[in-house]
């Protein structure tokens, strides 16, 4: 358990950004340029969710 | 003046310097730390919705949410708090535009928000970086949460008394 929750700094930064990039980009090209289905955006949402969760 | 006094002069910032650093961090914060959080606030409102979760919560959580008279979805927001202020913040406001929440509801929220906010981070980074007694790791994460429920009870309180619902 210790050892899961202890990330160094730079790797928790990097998770952060593609937690926060990867759901940013699917929103917008749902909104703006084609609709994605609704399963493809969950599933990036979880993966988007899960590494935030990591990062933070 | 001496050379010393003159030196100690020219390394003084200035207050606009100053204030110019201090807006440099402030944005980085912002970047580095709110935007992640308050992205991820917004992202579990969309899960919990999307997997009909919200609604599943709503009815397992509403009795004890009743207890501070918000609705069970409200446990969502606490859910979000848990792993960052920022994002508990976020699903508040989001479950008010969504109209889950009321006004009053929504507000009674921040104090919890900010009292059991980031309780996993910090006790990753805090209480088992120090290697603090296991035995006290239990009260630890239960005083922020009791602080929590009693900040509820307050707001309920102070809210009922403006007469904002």
């Amino acid at each position: 358990m210790k050892g899961l929750l202890r990330i160094d700094v730079e790797r928790a930064k990097n998770l952060k950004i593609f937690g926060s990039i990867l759901i940013v980009t699917v929103m917008l090209i749902d909104s703006f340029l084609f609709p994605l289905m609704d399963g493809f955006i969950l599933s990036c949402a979880i993966i988007s969710m899960v590494s935030l969760i990591i990062g933070i | 003046m001496t050379t010393v006094e003159s030196t100690i002069k020219r390394t003084d910032p200035s207050i606009v310097e100053t204030f110019l650093k201090g807006c440099g961090r402030g944005f980085k914060v912002g970047i580095e730390n709110i935007t992640p959080a308050m992205i991820l606030g917004y992202v579990l409102v969309y899960i919990l919705q999307e997997t009909g979760i919200m609604k599943l919560l709503g009815v397992i959580m509403a009795p004890v949410m009743n207890l501070f008279g918000l609705p069970g979805e409200a446990f969502a927001v606490l859910i979000s708090a848990f792993f960052a202020k920022a994002s508990g913040c976020a699903t508040a406001v989001s479950m008010y535009e969504s109209g889950v929440l009321t006004l009053g509801q929504a507000s009674m929220m921040l104090p919890a928000c900010i009292l059991m906010g980031t309780l996993i981070g910090h006790y990753a980074r805090i209480v088992l970086v120090t290697g603090t007694n296991r035995k006290w790791h239990g009260l630890l994460i239960g005083t922020c949460l009791l602080d929590a429920a009693v900040s509820l009870i307050i707001m309920r309180v102070v809210l009922m008394i403006i007469g904002v619902q």
